[in-house]
């Protein structure tokens, strides 16, 4: 049986691949270089749709988290959503660090700097790694589920944070650039709209990614709760089966003590 | 074109479809355990 995948998955998962191959051609070969960047430009076709991801995955797995530690909505479907989605997020920011550090060695002459957003990014990464390795530890579902969601609330401060670094602090890296109409660089015409389809593939790869890991960690769940179960059945079942031969023993050893005291004759009357 | 621009494209693109691969990977295993099992892929779970 295998579990059933919506057409709706189906059409973003082809819309998505039209896209990517789309930012490819526009962003590697069509897109002219940048007066001052050059053919570093092209970075920003990937770079900023990945990091919006990652903040669209924690945003996701935050408002999931919380319907999961509210009495009200509280639902397994919540709690395995915000997995799915941190798990796709951690991917990206991942992405969204070793893109701008490829980015940064020719731009400021460095890999790495402790920058405050390269420095909050990176922390980001480690906070939700630390997420998921929070969804392994064994025990209890509901428990763990439970620990999971505070967790998950309070790494999303983090989000935040990124965001508003670069206004908040003195930082290397650049200030918003298409939603900042007070910023000298603006970016036009098909460059700006090669951007665009790059944050709608982006996306779409996103909710692909999310929707097809949500349905391997329902399978996955079912399977710890099938596999408990039967340990439980089995656990049942050998302690009905040490019930039995212990009330047997008990049994066997009362009427012999019972007969012990009445005297040899009658201990024969009980073995026999 | 760039060596870094080459270089970012192929990760990013290497990346997501490794990760892609393992979900479909981990999809079909975990689909083929469950058929094993005779555990309803399709229903809700309801712990």
């Amino acid at each position: 049986m295998k579990p059933k995948k919506s057409p709706v998955i189906r059409v973003i998962g082809f819309l998505a691949l039209i896209f990517i191959g789309a930012t490819l051609v526009l962003g590697l070969k069509i897109t002219p270089p940048d007066a001052i960047q050059g053919q570093m430009v092209r970075i920003i076709y990937i770079h900023p749709p990945l990091a919006w991801v990652a903040f669209l995955a924690y945003g996701t797995t935050a408002i999931a988290s919380g319907l999961y530690l509210w009495k009200r909505t509280r639902a397994r479907i919540w709690d395995q959503l915000s997995g799915a989605s941190a798990e796709v997020g951690v991917v990206f920011t991942g992405l969204t660090l070793v893109t701008g550090s490829i980015w940064g060695r020719p731009t400021w002459g460095v890999w790495w700097t402790w920058d405050p957003l390269l420095t909050a990014t990176a922390l980001l990464f480690v906070l939700y790694l630390g997420y998921l390795a929070l969804r392994k530890l064994p025990g209890d579902i509901n428990q763990r589920s439970k620990r999971s969601a505070i967790a998950a609330l309070i790494a999303f401060i983090d989000v935040p944070i990124v965001q508003m670094s670069v206004l908040w602090w003195h930082s290397l890296h650049q200030k918003p650039t298409v939603f900042n109409p007070g910023q000298p660089a603006q970016i036009h015409g098909i460059m700006a709209d090669t951007l665009l389809i790059g944050f709608i593939a982006f996306t779409l790869v996103w909710l692909w990614l999310l929707f097809t890991r949500l349905g391997v960690i329902k399978l996955e769940e079912k399977i710890e709760l099938y596999g408990l179960e039967v340990a439980l059945r089995e656990r049942r079942g050998e302690v009905n089966k040490d019930l039995v031969e212990t009330s047997q023993d008990s049994h066997s050893k009362t009427s012999l003590s019972t007969s012990s005291k009445q005297g040899p004759d009658s201990q024969v009357l009980v073995q026999k | 074109m760039n060596a870094y621009v080459e270089a970012a494209y192929l990760i990013t693109f290497g990346s997501i479809g490794s990760y892609t691969a393992w979900i479909l990977y981990k999809s079909h295993s975990v689909s083929k355990l469950a058929q094993e099992l005779k555990i309803d892929s399709n229903s809700e779970s309801k712990s």
